[in-house]
């Protein structure tokens, strides 16, 4: 795989988790979970992380710098934009404290995704723990993708849009899918089972939490796109 | 010249612009609204601010 392609699919599969496990902390603590900055971080975080890894590299100074700086440029834009959202009804993180729990999020999924996946430093098992990682948290981001979308499209309103997500149906999604990612790449060795499997899975998970044919029926490109990046990302390693 | 101390002088320059400076003055000072609105111009000059200083690591960083 070439620089570019892996640049990519690693700052993937490090800034979706990463604005997922973010999401996770503020359904728990009822702050809003409010589209436009959730794409706005992603944004910064992925470009960021992607310019850091494909001009210098993937050392421990650069995964400093890219943890750091990422949330710092986030915060900026949060000071000098417009608000967005009615603040007298919704919490938002745009507070300076919330600068180290972006930074704590996006140093514990770069961790994961570095030591497991890319060093493989606790063995077999410990490369299921990664993949598990980075496909449920990016099968829950895309779905919440969707989710949100929807809504925005429908009806332009982000007060109803921020209300869409809540906590327990995103831990049921998450917990789920990271045990059924956990046992799918620790047991099943052949690549074309394990992704159906783990495609199919997700989908069913998500019809099953969710209760919505079509969520879970765009679930085969949620769950598929990630099976097919972190296939392609540990192929050949 | 390094293409990388190119981009960060040019976008270090664009990103500052966009982000900081306020939208009245931007739009009819130095007309360079885009007929965008003040959060579009932010988002523009956000982008343009990660790239430069990503590309100064990249220059501080150089192999």
């Amino acid at each position: 795989m070439n620089r570019l392609t892996d640049s990519i699919i690693f700052s993937f599969i490090v800034s979706l988790p990463m604005v997922m496990l973010d999401v996770l902390y503020h359904l728990a603590t009822e702050t809003a979970v409010h589209i436009n900055y959730v794409a706005v971080k992603f944004t910064i975080i992925y470009l960021t992380l992607f310019l850091v890894t494909y001009w210098v590299g993937k050392s421990w100074n650069d995964a400093v710098f890219a943890t750091i700086a990422g949330p710092v440029l986030f915060y900026i834009y949060y000071v000098f934009a417009d608000p967005t959202i009615n603040r007298d009804v919704f919490k938002i993180d745009d507070s300076f404290g919330y600068i180290f729990l972006h930074i704590a999020v996006f140093a514990l999924s770069y961790a994961v995704v570095r030591n497991l996946i890319d060093h493989r430093a606790q063995g077999q098992r410990g490369l299921a723990v990664g993949k598990a990682f980075a496909f449920a948290f990016a099968v829950f981001g895309l779905d919440a993708a969707y989710q949100m979308l929807k809504v925005q499209l429908a009806t332009h309103d982000e007060e109803i849009v921020a209300r869409v997500m809540s906590v327990d149906t995103s831990l049921y999604i998450v917990l789920s899918l990271l045990l059924v990612g956990f046992l799918l790449y620790n047991y099943v060795s052949n690549i074309k089972i394990q992704s159906a499997a783990l495609v199919l899975s997700a989908v069913l998970l998500i019809w099953l939490i969710g209760m919505h044919g079509v969520r879970a029926f765009v679930g085969l490109a949620s769950a598929g796109i990630p099976v097919g990046l972190i296939y392609l990302y540990t192929r050949e390693r | 010249m390094n293409k990388k101390l190119i981009t960060a002088i040019v976008l270090g320059i664009v990103g500052i612009v966009f982000t900081f400076t306020p939208y009245k003055m931007l739009t009819r000072t130095l007309h360079l609204g885009l007929g965008l609105r003040h959060n579009d111009h932010i988002m523009i000059g956000i982008i343009a601010l990660t790239i430069a200083v990503v590309a100064v690591y990249a220059l501080i960083n150089r192999k």
